[in-house]
């Protein structure tokens, strides 16, 4: 027996090698995975790295817009140098401020409006293949976060948690291939899936050849399938084509979220089915503003 | 003994640079525009393998930095050990015909091998039907892919080749050292 074992190793190893990846394949694309014991143990060793070096390039980034343009401007005016570095320091930090206040309060308004409870999350890794677009973030189980939760910012929609480690979460992006968004047209209402393409573009699928879809509808989530609340923003429809033939259209659309320029995200826990509408939070703001604590 | 147990922790230590490989990858090269540039470490690595390992040691290596790569990608559950296992398999192939020692020849495998997992794993996605006009995409990134594995295969081949010569796993080092030990069983 381990005689004709060693004599044909060899073939017996690449009937394995060519078995083990065939049988390895889900066909379950969409569905929400989890780790298993020894992805976690990885994901433990990777995701600090990846947040030490995410947190590296930020202070990097940071130290070249503080300091760095400060320098340059050192070489062009070296009599007004100590004015210049101390006013610049400040408006590099209160624009880094300001900017930083209209994000958050861009997520208050959203989350007032949906009733939202959620949780803040930093992005700290991205897919490693150039042909998937997940994101990595910095909050897992420890913060509540479980698979198939909505993710989203002041744009719009993200996309939904794919899988969870106690201190991190992988986040399918509607960019994704594996992503699928039940969503509407606002303006006519005309149905489809939002799935993701390439870097920036997603398409509308299944959206009848005889609806009203034309380039700058805005698509909102449906609500359909309890991932995301009913409203939110997708994207836009940016070029529509109709063949002579078929039962559907071509609808390519814009993520209505700038995918290259997100850092924080917001994982909904909770929310409400239907959104408060923007007046009745005004009111509410301005009774409270009214009657300090 | 010495030796030995340094020849032993070669795969292992190949396992933990594959992981920290993977960390760095998707952590550094997350920034646009630099995610257009990102290479893939793993497939340097699986190129590697297929050359200057034993058939079985190299498959099971693969095998793990597949499941390693899966692990940091929302990538169809199969995708890399597919593309990885089905590139190790053809340049162990190559191997047995064709000899890469020179450095310009090892670029050129890392070139082609990129655009060859692209393709790969593009008809992969394909079958699975979750691919409609991924074409487009990887189009698109088959020649900077190609052409940062390529940048990237002289340094790696060459820190992999110096590591290989100091855990005594270099195929020299190991006739040197099977030749020793034959003459230290002679009594020379």
């Amino acid at each position: 027996m381990f005689r004709y074992l060693k004599e044909y190793r060899f073939y017996i190893a690449l009937f394995l090698f060519i078995l083990i990846p065939i049988i390895s394949i889900d066909t379950t694309n969409r569905s929400p995975r989890d780790y298993r014991f020894i992805d976690r143990v990885i994901v433990s060793l990777t995701s600090p790295i990846q947040s030490s070096i995410s947190w590296t390039l930020d202070t990097a980034v940071s130290i070249y817009q503080n300091y760095l343009y400060l320098f340059q401007t050192r070489k062009d005016n070296v009599a007004l140098l100590e004015e210049n570095r101390k006013l610049l320091n400040t408006i590099a930090s209160l624009r880094e401020a300001g900017q930083e206040n209209e994000r958050l309060r861009k997520l208050i308004d959203l989350k007032d409006r949906y009733r939202l409870e959620t949780v803040a999350a930093r992005i700290i890794a991205r897919d490693v293949s150039t042909e998937f677009r997940a994101i990595r973030i910095n909050r897992g189980e420890d913060a509540g976060i479980k698979p198939n939760m909505a993710v989203i910012n002041s744009s719009g929609v993200i996309g939904r948690v794919w899988r969870t480690t106690k201190n991190s979460a992988d986040v399918v992006t509607v960019l994704d291939l594996l992503s699928a968004v039940d969503s509407v047209a606002e303006r006519s209402r005309a149905r489809g899936i939002v799935e993701g393409m390439t870097d920036d573009t997603c398409q509308l699928k299944y959206a009848l050849r005889t609806d009203d879809l034309q380039p700058g509808d805005l698509l909102i989530t449906s609500g359909l399938g309890g991932v995301f609340p009913r409203g939110l923003p997708v994207g836009t429809a940016s070029r529509v084509y109709k063949k002579p033939y078929g039962i559907t259209q071509i609808v390519e659309v814009k993520p209505a979220v700038d995918f290259s320029k997100i850092e924080e995200v917001l994982v909904i826990r909770e929310f409400e089915a239907n959104p408060v509408p923007l007046a009745e939070i005004e009111k509410t703001r301005e009774k409270s503003s009214d009657h300090p604590r | 003994m010495n030796r030995i147990l340094l020849s032993m922790i070669n795969a292992p230590l190949l396992v933990i640079a594959v992981i920290l490989g993977v960390a760095f990858q998707g952590s550094f090269f997350s920034f646009h525009p630099i995610d257009y540039f990102r290479p893939d470490f793993t497939l340097l690595i699986v190129i590697w393998i297929a050359n200057r390992r034993p058939f079985i040691e190299g498959g099971i290596l693969t095998l793990i930095f597949a499941e390693i790569t899966e692990v940091h990608s929302t990538s169809p559950q199969g995708f890399f050990f597919i593309t990885y296992m089905g590139a190790f398999l053809i340049l162990y192939s190559l191997a047995k015909y064709l000899i890469f020692s020179h450095r310009r020849s090892f670029i050129t495998l890392a070139a082609w091998a990129s655009v060859g997992t692209k393709l790969l794993g593009l008809l992969f996605l394909r079958t699975l039907g979750v691919a409609d006009r991924q074409w487009e995409h990887t189009l698109l990134f088959l020649l900077p892919g190609a052409m940062v594995q390529a940048a990237l295969a002289p340094l790696l081949f060459k820190a992999l080749e110096r590591f290989d010569l100091r855990t005594f796993k270099d195929p020299r080092v190991r006739e040197r050292l099977q030749d020793e030990m034959h003459l230290e069983e002679e009594g020379l």
